[in-house]
């Protein structure tokens, strides 16, 4: 049986069965599918993260809307495996933080954004970092990230303290600038070598 | 752009491909094993957790079997991957009475879900979403809409799936192509749920449970998730969702329960309860069209808290009152299909008469659609705004009825002098008086039913004051526009005549 990439949904199904829909990756050794979901406060620049990720774009009046779209990118790693991120992108507004679960369950990444130049940003960060310690998959991986680092004259959240707070909690930090494209593919690779590799080989 | 019509073409062709290969006599062991497990499935007692899991191991031993068959032998994994949808198509087309909205809680979410949009249909707009006007393009909404609409339209999970995908498709395109700022981004789409499918948690729940499971991955299981998303929001939707206080959404809330009660009633015929008593208002207020209607100049940052719970009380009244109208007219057209009562002489003029204006009013319906400038206007001036009579389909509709039951009241008031006053008990004088001028021709006629109607006083010097305190609000309605006046049946050349005319040549009557 011919395992080819492009299918990769038919060799979940052969080699996992029925429950690995529910989790993020996909067991392939070499090419793994990841599920991420993107969380934070409204504004924080989530969409405009993945949109320089996946399309190497930064559009300040942001005309590409991924709010509601769904977007993959497959990086390649030195030790010549790939991974393709499932970005679930999601709405930051108060209004619809209850919904989260629906898009973070199964999910092996979690990236939580939040402004450099916004205090609320990060504590609402720290909000949804104790959410999905709570009710998250327990192997879920999780980047803090602080965005629009290029606004070094605005910030108010110290990057020590995005340290600290990342450390506390065993999360990967970084701080990134969507506008200028800062970390942005460093985080997604850091990201992936961070991920749990199926253990058959 | 992938519309499920494209979608339903090429998996009819896929599913042609499979039902071509159980023909062939090699697979007779794979058809005998899905025949027998539909069979053993039909008979056991619905369970929806329990149905799903043994669809979904049936999908997968069902799998490992083809690809283990000689008919399958070097087919490609879309080949493959094709006969494993025809497969699901097949089984469940063939189950689906028996696992669609199947549980009683399920038939009951989808009504409150429904009822739900449907009541916040009527009030709740873009802006309370935060949606920025330049999303507000219905068209487009509308195009999404259709896409979803044709869920119900389909049986196989797979293509109920292919309906949200393309709705969400479609909306996507819509955020795509209108520029906005990246604020307005997030919460557009994701939530705003254009339609009101019917059964859209039992079409939720039925492709979660049915849909193969390898397959609810990726961008269509992102997408289900946007809807299911939706739906949750809705069913847990409140003022603090929106960007809206919460005396406005409960009272939005209220009147769209009241509306759609209403609609209910008149749509059931509501039978014979006894009206409600509610309070004579109006009597003692004074029969001044400002005075009377003090919030007519007002502005919305002039009203103070109070005003608004006054305005709320008077609008309740209206609405209860408007009910009670409603099942009193449409008792007496009840009662008419009944033994016919001898029909006095002279009045038979006068019903023929009403009948006549009711069949006028239906024509002119067009004619006042044509004028946008009516449209609400009077109903505000009548102080009724905001009830269910500011639709003003409604109100057509309404006042066609009251035309009617007036008709019938007259015919009945040869035999009981009650009838008159119940069908407009509760109503202020001066309702009586606007609604009896705008369906009857006769004036004597109105001051009759005003007669019957003032309870206080059966003194038709009385009826005459309220009448002509009428005809000045009348004036009033008439000076917002000039169109009232085709309410009122008059000549051709008199109903170019200016509102004051009117008052004389109605006022010269008395």
């Amino acid at each position: 049986m011919g395992c080819s990439s492009s299918l990769p949904d038919r060799s979940t199904g052969r080699l996992g069965g029925l429950n690995n829909s529910e989790s993020g990756g996909v067991a392939d050794a070499k090419n793994l599918r990841v599920k991420l979901v993107l969380l934070g406060d409204s504004g924080v620049g989530k969409s405009c993260i993945v949109l320089r990720f996946v399309r190497g774009q930064f559009d300040p009046t942001s005309k590409v809307t991924i709010g509601a779209s769904f977007l993959s990118q497959t990086i390649a790693l030195q030790d010549s495996t790939t991974v393709k991120f499932e970005i679930w992108d999601t709405a930051g507004q108060e209004r619809y933080a209850a919904l989260a679960p629906l898009y973070y369950r199964g999910a092996a990444v979690a990236v939580i954004v939040y402004d450099i130049t916004s205090p609320e940003t990060f504590n609402k960060a720290q909000y949804w970092v104790k959410e999905l310690q709570k009710h998250g998959s327990p192997d879920i991986v999780m980047a803090l990230v602080g965005n629009k680092a290029d606004l070094q004259e605005k910030r108010e959240v110290p990057t020590q303290d995005g340290i600290d707070y990342a450390e506390k909690n065993g999360m990967f930090f970084m701080e990134t600038s969507a506008k200028t494209a800062d970390n942005i593919n460093q985080l997604f690779e850091e990201i992936a070598k961070r991920l749990p590799r199926p253990s058959s080989t | 752009m992938d519309t499920a019509a494209s979608q339903s073409s090429s998996s009819s062709i896929m599913f042609y491909d499979f039902l071509d290969k159980m023909r062939n006599p090699a697979s007779l062991n794979l058809v005998k094993s899905i025949k027998s497990f539909i069979v053993s499935f039909q008979f056991s007692s619905p369970n929806p957790e329990n149905d799903s899991k043994r669809v979904q191991e049936f999908f997968s031993t069902m799998e490992a079997a083809i690809m283990e068959h000689p008919l399958w032998a070097g087919a490609t994994d879309d080949e493959f991957d094709c006969s494993m949808e025809g497969l699901e198509k097949y089984i469940m087309t063939k189950l689906f009475s028996r696992t669609f909205a199947i549980s009683p809680e399920d038939v009951k979410i989808d009504q409150e879900i429904s009822e739900k949009i449907h009541l916040l249909q009527s009030f709740l707009r873009p802006e309370h979403l935060d949606i920025p006007p330049f999303l507000q393009n219905e068209a487009s909404w509308l195009l999404a809409e259709k896409e979803l609409q044709k869920i119900n339209a389909f049986r196989a999970p797979r293509e109920k799936l292919h309906c949200i995908m393309s709705c969400c498709r479609i909306i996507n395109n819509l955020l795509l192509n209108a520029s906005m700022s990246e604020n307005h981004v997030l919460g557009g789409a994701d939530d705003f749920l254009p339609a009101n499918p019917p059964q859209l948690h039992s079409n939720l729940k039925y492709i979660q449970l049915y849909r193969r499971q390898e397959k609810m991955i990726s961008e269509p299981a992102y997408y289900f998730t946007n809807l299911v998303s939706a739906k949750s929001f809705i069913v847990q939707l409140d003022a603090k969702s929106l960007s809206m206080d919460e005396i406005e959404f409960e009272e939005g809330m209220q009147a769209a329960k009241l509306d759609s009660k209403v609609s209910q009633l008149e749509a059931l015929q509501a039978q014979t309860d006894p009206i409600p008593s509610t309070r004579m208002h109006g009597m003692k207020s004074k029969i001044d069209g400002r005075s009377n209607y003090p919030y007519m100049e007002a502005e919305p940052g002039e009203l103070t808290v109070e005003d608004v719970e006054r305005l709320l009380s008077l609008y309740k009244d209206v609405v209860t009152k408007y009910s009670s109208l409603c099942r009193a007219v449409r008792r007496p057209s009840a009662t008419r299909t009944g033994p016919s009562l001898p029909i006095p002489k002279g009045r038979d003029d006068i019903l023929l008469q009403l009948e006549g204006q009711a069949q006028m009013i239906r024509e002119e319906k067009a004619e006042v659609s044509n004028s946008g400038a009516f449209e609400g206007r009077t109903i505000n001036s009548s102080g009724i705004a905001g009830s269910p009579l500011g639709c003003s389909e409604n109100s057509r509709w309404h006042r066609r009825q009251i035309a009617k039951g007036i008709a019938v009241c007259l015919h009945h008031h040869a035999t009981s002098s009650q009838l008159p006053s119940q069908v407009f008990k509760g109503m202020t004088p001066l309702r009586v008086c606007l609604v009896t001028q705008l369906v009857l021709p006769d004036v004597a006629a109105s001051t009759l039913i005003i007669a019957c109607c003032t309870h206080s006083t059966s003194s038709l010097a009385h009826a005459h004051n309220i009448f002509v305190a009428g005809l000045k609000f009348l004036r009033v309605a008439l000076d917002v526009n000039g169109l009232l006046l085709s309410w009122i049946r008059l000549d051709k050349e008199k109903r170019r005549t200016g509102p004051l005319e009117l008052t004389t040549i109605l006022g010269s009557t008395f």
